[in-house]
Order: structure tokens, then sequence, then C-alpha cells
């Protein structure tokens, strides 16, 4: 079954409508700890990332 | 618009002219569904001279650090949310400490007021902790900062002084939010069909003492009034304010527990509905909010109906009684059934926080909240979902399970024994079994799904033109919603009698699977059936615009 094409103003939007922010996050689950825990090593590389950058441009401003 | 009386430090001690200004504050938090918290720190800054820059924490940190490091910020503000996240907010902060940005840093939310010690040992690189509601100490520290003064004796931080940490008065609690500014809303807020979704407040604080919950014990813990309303007047004020200025046709309340209970608010809830009736607001906007079950009234819902409610959050959170003890709900099974069946009889749209496990948990408990779920959610009302209660720093049960010796984990991940051992295999079965991320939790969960797809049709009925074609598409959703329900209970209640009885089990995880990729489908294709087919009539009537980031 291919869904029907649907203009972008309609496409389909799944989030919290209901749950309070802060609720969505007090009914936490393990699973979603360990999504929380893979979120923090993702985040953890884009950190080292940034620092590598940083210092990429303060070595070519150096050169 | 909305006359304020700014808030000062210190009435009247404090001219506006002597504090420097020049550097700009920035805000970094979570803007998931919009940060008001965040919103309302930048607007009572901005009130006072300051440039501020809100970025979200989810934007790349070189983003972050490059923009600390050519403006050079007075001072840099924290929101941490919830626990779980501190060791992530640790290595952006340690990032910019790292590579030179050398100005004051401070955290506030409730883990950090409530666990100011536990925070300043994760992040020695804090220099302070903002405890409890921020927004005159953020003021007050950025002013004292600015002015290159003193900031160690700022009401409401902690910090540490060498090997300890030392904690200054606690601010009071604001005790009159309409001297607030309206927040400010430095984020793209969602969208349903078209129309913006935009959070906002009507209060601030809980009465009530669940066990499980940090916010209660967050406002108890300041000195002050725990529960503050605004003028009925001025939320609406605000409510024109964003609808005409700004294209908002849908409005979250995430009041920690809306005004409703009770004389004094029941009264306050009266004067709400006058005020957006003369406001002429519920012709074109819609209004959600979140409740305990023993706030539901039918006459009182009925009146909030006609002037914009549509929808209605409820923390059930246990379907048998010695949970909701455990929890200190101070409710009963019945009430929270009865309150699930108001709102169904007046065609309000629903959603609930449900804890299928808690640390009471027992076999005969968890079967009696299947059985509670199947009594509320079996018709296809809503989509099923549940979770395990986990316990957080400042919460009473977190305390309990210490003091029993239950308590598991760290700062980032508690959790806590079941009392039988064999609920623990249950539940790592099912976490195994059953991809709960799937079902349940997450963007992509079909129970997400479903719930978005009853929330399009509630956006339907209220603020489009009759479409003929919706009741058959609401038909339709409600049966998917019902298989699925029964499936996913089905499932739980089979591993229960697995662990319980031995009985083998008589479905595969691939099988399992197999169902829940067909229910998403299946709803996928029902939806966008029906969009497609009615979509001249959806495109014709949505907003005027989209709504852009809202700020000073």
């Amino acid at each position: 079954m291919s869904t029907p094409p649907v203009p972008e103003q309609l496409r389909f939007r799944p989030g919290p409508h209901g749950d309070p922010p802060s609720w969505v996050l007090s009914h936490l689950n393990r699973e979603q700890l360990l999504q929380i825990y893979k979120a923090q090593l993702d985040y953890e590389k884009a950190v080292a990332a940034a620092h590598s950058k940083l210092l990429e441009g303060l070595s070519g401003a150096v050169k | 618009m909305q006359t304020v009386i700014p808030l000062r430090v210190h009435d009247g001690s404090t001219p506006q002219n002597s504090r420097d200004t020049a550097r700009p504050i920035f805000l970094i938090g979570f803007q998931n569904q919009g940060n008001l918290g965040l919103g309302y720190l930048a607007a009572t800054v901005r009130q006072h001279g300051y440039s501020v820059r809100v970025f979200d924490f989810e934007s790349d940190p070189a983003t972050i650090l490059e923009a600390a490091l050519r403006e050079r910020p007075l001072l840099i503000g924290f929101s941490l949310i919830f626990q779980f996240y501190i060791h992530r907010f640790a290595s952006l902060i340690r990032l910019l400490r790292s590579n030179g940005v050398a100005c004051h840093f401070t955290m506030g939310g409730h883990f950090p007021s409530l666990s100011f010690d536990k925070t300043i040992e994760v992040i020695p690189e804090l220099d302070s902790v903002v405890r409890f509601e921020g927004e005159l100490t953020l003021l007050d520290l950025a002013d004292r900062i600015s002015r290159g003064e003193e900031w160690r004796d700022v009401e409401g931080i902690a910090y540490r002084d060498d090997a300890r940490v030392v904690c200054t008065p606690a601010r009071p609690l604001l005790d009159d939010l309409d001297r607030l500014p309206y927040p400010d809303r430095d984020f793209r807020p969602m969208t349903e069909l078209g129309h913006s979704i935009i959070p906002l407040v009507a209060s601030r604080g809980c009465a009530r003492t669940c066990s499980f919950c940090s916010i209660q014990t967050f406002y108890r813990t300041a000195p002050g009034k725990i529960v503050r309303t605004r003028k009925p007047k001025h939320v609406v004020e605000e409510m024109v304010g964003l609808h005409r200025e700004h294209g908002a046709t849908i409005f979250l309340f995430q009041d920690d527990d809306f005004p409703l209970f009770g004389p004094v608010w029941r009264r306050w809830a009266a004067e709400f509905a006058s005020e957006l009736h003369r406001s002429g607001l519920p012709k074109n906007t819609i209004w959600k909010m979140n409740c305990r079950a023993d706030a539901v009234d039918r006459d009182l819902l009925l009146s909030l109906r006609e002037a914009g409610l549509y929808f209605v959050y409820m923390g059930l959170e246990s379907g048998n009684d010695e949970g909701l003890k455990t929890l200190h709900k101070e409710i009963t099974v019945e009430q929270n059934r009865r309150a699930v069946e108001i709102v169904k009889s007046i065609a309000l749209t629903y959603e609930y926080g449900f804890m299928l496990f808690d640390p009471s948990s027992t076999f005969a408990s968890v079967r009696q909240n299947l059985r509670f779920l199947r009594d509320i959610v079996g018709d296809g009302s809503t989509a099923a979902t549940f979770c395990r209660m986990l316990p957080y720093d400042g919460t009473a049960i977190k305390d309990d399970l210490e003091r029993s010796g239950r308590l598991r984990g760290g700062v980032s991940d508690p959790d806590y024994d079941f009392l039988d051992p064999r609920l623990t295999e249950l539940y790592n079965a099912l976490t195994t079994y059953v991809d709960i991320q799937g079902w349940i939790h997450g963007y992509e969960g079909l129970s997400m799904y479903l719930k978005t797809a009853w929330h399009e049709i509630a956006v339907m009925e209220r603020l489009f033109p009759p479409i003929a074609e919706l009741a058959v598409y609401r038909q339709h959703l409600r049966r998917v919603t019902q298989e699925s329900n029964e499936f996913l209970i089905g499932v739980v209640e089979s591993l229960c009698a697995v662990f319980e009885e031995g009985t083998p089990l008589m479905c595969q995880p691939t099988d399992i699977e197999q169902a829940r990729a067909r229910f998403v489908d299946e709803l996928l294709w029902l939806r966008d059936s029906f969009v497609s087919h009615n979509q001249e009539v959806l495109l014709a009537n949505g907003p005027l615009r989209l709504v852009e980031p809202i700020s000073a």
C-alpha cells in the first residue's frame, strides 16, 4: 500500500501535543535512557568535532 | 496590550541605567515543544536592557562555541530540564571552557535547584547554580557581573567555595505572575495541518504531593506561595496578541496543574472562560490543558469546551489503588475511570500518563493496570500508552527506595529493583520482545502516530469547515487504534502469564514487529488518503501565515 502524496503544509508531523514537555521526560523508560546514552555519545563526537574545527582554524591563523 | 510593572531585583534600589548591558546573555536549553522557562528568562532580562541569544541545545556545539568566542557573552545560562541530560550538558560546558570562553556559567532547572551540590560536583566548570524560579536571580547575577560587583551574595544561588558548596538564602517564589513580561518564544512553533501550536501557562506550581514528582518539591522547597495563577484577563490578552499578531490558533497550556480544582480555581476557570468569550477567541482558536482526574467535572468542562477547550491531558498514572497509594496520587481508580468517561462523553480529545510499573508492582497489580487500560482505551478512543516509573532526585519515592536499599543507578540512570524478581524478568522480556520505542515512545512510535492522528481530527473538527468524509475516517482510525491497543495489551498479558505461570509465549518478536509495522502502514495510508482527497478544503482553510519565532 503506497501512501498518496500530500502537500507539504498537510504532511503528517508526529509529535507530542498532549504530554507536557516535562512529563514526556518524566515518563521515560529504560529504552529511552539508552537512546539518551546514544545521543550523549553522538553529542560528544560533535563536541570533539567542534574542538578540532576550532584548532584547525587557529592553526590556519598562525600559519 | 499588557501593562506590566517591570520586576526589580530590589524594588526601587537598582536604577536601570546603572547596569552595563553591552555584552549579551546566552541562554541554552532544549527547545522541544518550546521552552517557556527560557522564554520567561529571556523576556525578563531583555526588558532590563540586555540583549539575549537563545540556543537550542540540540544545535551544533560548534555553532554555540563560535558564537560565544565571537560575541563574548556576559553570562551563559544553561537550562537543564532533566537529570538524564546532565552529562551531555557537561560535555558542552567543557568544550566552551576549554576553548577560552571565560564568562560566568550558571545552570537552572528542577534538578540543579534541588540537587545543586551534585550538579556542581558533576560540572565543576559551573560558577553558580540558580535555584528555583530564575527570572530575578538571573537578572541580579547579570547586573552584579556586568558592574564587576560581588555576586556570591545574590539570593537564590549555590556555588563552590574551595571544597564546599555554598547555598545563599532561597529567593521567594514570585508572588505576582502578572508582573512578568510575556515569555519570548525564540523557537519555530510546531504546526498541525498548517495551524501553529503555541505553548503558554496560566499558573505556576502544584499543590499536590505525588511521590514520583520533583516539580511539587521544587515549589515546596522555595519560600512563598506554592501555586500562583495569572489573572484570566492577562492570559487572554496574551492569547489575543499571539493570535492577532502572530497567527497562533492552537494553544497548549503547559501548567503543572491547570487551575480547576476547588471553589477558588473553579471561579478562576469560569472567569477565564468569560474572558475568552469576550475576546471572541473561541470562534477561531482552541486550547488544551493538563489536569488531574479529580478536577474533571462535567459541567465545568462543558463550559470550558464552549470557550475553546478541545483537548485534556490527565495524569492517571495507575489503574490499581495500591499503585495510586504508592505514587501518593490521593485519588482512586474509580475517580480516574470516571474522569475518562466524562471527557469521552463530551467529545473532548484526551491523552493520559500511565505508569504500568512502579516500585510497588506485583503481577496482580500489573494485570489490574492492563485491565484498566483495556477499560479506558479498548474502544480505540486514544492510543494505549504506558511506562515504568523512574525515581528522580527530589522525589519522596526516590528517598524511600534509597532508605530501603532498592535504589539503583546514578544521577543519569536512576532505577530500582522490584520486590518480586520475576517482574524484573518480565520487564526485561517486555523491552526485548516488544520494541517499546517503536510501539509507545519516540516520535516514530505507533502510539505517537495514533495520538497525532487523533489530534489532527480534533483540529479538523474545530478549525475547519465540516468535511463530509471525516466521520468515516474517524471510524477507520478508531478501528486501527482499537486493534493495535488490544494487540499491545494482549502481548503484555501473555508475557505476564509466561513469567508468573510458566505459560509458553504464543508469538515471537518478529510477529510483534510485523503487527506494529502493519498498523503503522495502515494508519499512514488511511490518513494520507483522507488528507489527499480533502486537500482542497484543508489548504483553503489553513491559517493566514505560519508563526515565526516571537521575541523582543
